[in-house]
């Protein structure tokens, strides 16, 4: 098998179909990046900027809550194998604590980023029927 | 000196807290068998690099250049692929959540057995399939609404709206073509009653309980109602009204409920807590384990006591029923004293089993068309009696 490896290259990928790449190691999201013809109407860019935006949104505030998550995780059985001891493991009952004062903590922000994803995913259901229905005419014109 | 010291309270059963708050639940948590945690739910000592990948263009047919437009800066090339389904039927079921929608609907199908009338066939048919129409439209939506979270958990993230199989539009779609569908189906083979709780079993699973799973620990019990109603919808498809039997086959299905979700969300506190689900098993791991043996040893009353004195069954299945009951309160129990992951898992696989089982034995028992069984137990025993003497005697003769 032939191959070209390089650490940072940039290679282009055909933009007659939509593509979805492969989960984000840190919000597992994956990343897409939606088709788009030459004489792309102001609405259907529109759109496909939007989603692709929305993805993105997506996957950045994953990024950052995994994050805190591993970390915050991390420090409490770093914190709980100390007061422990060598001769006993954290148990699953205290990492519980943890999960719980963890999801409390969290509650606003998720709230607010819960509430945000329901807006602007049903937000984005309008414009992908016109979207569509533009595709279709163009598709039964030709 | 002070490790030691904790090392044999912990031993005799407490900790020594240094908290200031008056009441709180540590001494409650060491109380409990140390259970060992999961071996993922544990950090990693060291994360792993990840090696740069070869890559390998994706030169196919003949293009211009003007087609190549999107760039895309990272390694792992052979790993985008086209937005595409391979098999349409396959990813539609996986959207439908097909096994979950056909379990669904069995128990709509045992809603329609189960009611005091002569099974009728369209009402049968359209129970069963509408219930599931509408179950997989449900499961859309809440696919539709929960793909950024279902991509942070194990155990979801291959479902086909986090893999971008197809776009959110088309699932959409199906939901309301599958969702108006069942709705019609039931109106018209059934009645308007059973399209109504469809619809509103649709309504509450998609509107309610889906949200309600970020945001309050009710959402079990929001979930538990949305488990109750197709057995009401198969009863009130068959009857057209919806009496005491009906609304203890519903309790029945409610109670079951719980000690089969909690045992199924015990071994994914991890998971669930990272992506925001505030479910009992998280956020209060007491009460989690008390509503399994509490609704456990409901479902002992409802099935024993309630179901003969409500008419939905006959005395028999009170009393063939005692063991399959009995021994889902005994995993209860067990799990209630010791929640760790042998137990949970023990006792969602038994949830399993225990619910189609319970329909079973309730469809032979059934009440509304079982003339012999109406019979009094005494009468049937001296009846029974008097046919083996009538039969003795004419052998002998």
């Amino acid at each position: 098998m032939s191959s070209i490896s390089s650490s940072s290259s940039n290679v282009r990928m055909d933009r007659r179909f939509d593509w979805v790449g492969p989960p984000d190691n840190l919000s597992k999201i994956r990343k897409i990046m939606l088709r788009r013809v030459d004489n792309e109407s102001e609405l259907e860019r529109q759109y496909r900027l939007a989603r692709e935006e929305l993805n993105q949104w997506n996957s950045d505030f994953w990024a950052e809550h995994n994050q805190l998550f591993d970390r915050q995780k991390s420090d409490f059985v770093e914190r709980k194998q100390q007061e422990l001891g060598r001769l006993e493991h954290v148990s699953a009952n205290e990492l519980s604590e943890f999960y719980r004062d963890f999801l409390n903590d969290r509650h606003v922000a998720m709230m607010a980023y819960n509430k945000e994803w329901y807006r602007r995913n049903l937000q984005l259901i309008w414009p992908a029927l016109k979207v569509n229905v533009v595709r279709f005419f163009r598709m039964a014109r030709r | 000196m002070l490790s030691r010291h904790i090392l044999m309270c912990s031993r005799v059963g407490f900790t020594p807290s240094t908290s200031q708050a008056v009441f709180h639940t540590s001494a409650v948590n060491s109380v409990l068998p140390r259970a060992k945690p999961l071996d993922e739910e544990m950090p990693l000592a060291s994360p792993k690099k990840p090696r740069p990948d070869t890559q390998i263009l994706d030169l196919s047919g003949k293009r211009h250049k003007k087609d190549i437009d999107i760039i895309v800066g990272d390694q792992y090339l052979q790993q985008w692929y086209k937005m595409e389904t391979k098999n349409l039927a396959a990813d539609y079921l996986a959207l439908c959540k097909s096994k979950l929608s056909l379990f669904v609907a069995s128990t709509a199908t045992c809603g329609v057995l189960m009611a005091p009338v002569p099974v009728a066939a369209d009402s049968l048919i359209a129970a069963t399939v509408g219930t599931f129409l509408l179950s997989s439209a449900a499961n859309a939506c809440n696919q539709l609404l929960e793909a950024p979270y279902d991509a942070q958990m194990r155990r979801t993230q291959t479902r086909v709206l986090v893999v971008h199989r197809f776009s959110p539009l088309h699932a959409f779609t199906f939901a309301g073509v599958t969702g108006l569908t069942g709705i019609g189906l039931l109106a018209y083979y059934a009645n308007p009653l059973a399209a109504a709780l469809g619809a509103l079993n649709w309504f509450i699973y998609a509107g309610v309980y889906t949200p309600m799973k970020r945001s309050h620990i009710g959402c079990t019990w929001a979930g538990a109602v949305v488990g109750a109603i197709p057995p009401l919808m198969g009863y009130a498809a068959a009857t057209g009204y919806l009496d005491p039997a009906a609304w203890c086959l519903a309790t029945i299905l409610f109670s079951w409920q719980f000690p089969h979700f909690n045992g199924l969300s015990w071994n994914l506190r991890g998971d669930y807590s990272k992506a925001g689900y505030r479910v009992m098993c998280v956020t209060n791991e007491r009460l989690c384990r008390v509503t399994s043996l509490r609704h456990s040893v409901a479902l002992l009353g409802l099935c024993s006591i309630a179901a003969p004195l409500t008419d939905l069954t006959t005395l028999t299945f009170a009393i063939d029923s005692l063991p399959v009951n009995a021994y889902l309160v005994y995993l209860s129990y067990k799990f209630y004293k010791a929640p760790d992951a042998k137990n949970s898992r023990k006792l969602f696989f038994y949830s399993l089993l225990h619910l189609p089982l319970v329909m079973l034995l309730m469809g032979i028992s059934n009440y509304g068309r079982n003339e012999q069984q109406k019979e009094h137990i005494s009468d049937r025993i001296s009846n029974g009696y008097n046919k083996m003497v009538d039969s003795v005697k004419s052998f002998s003769l």
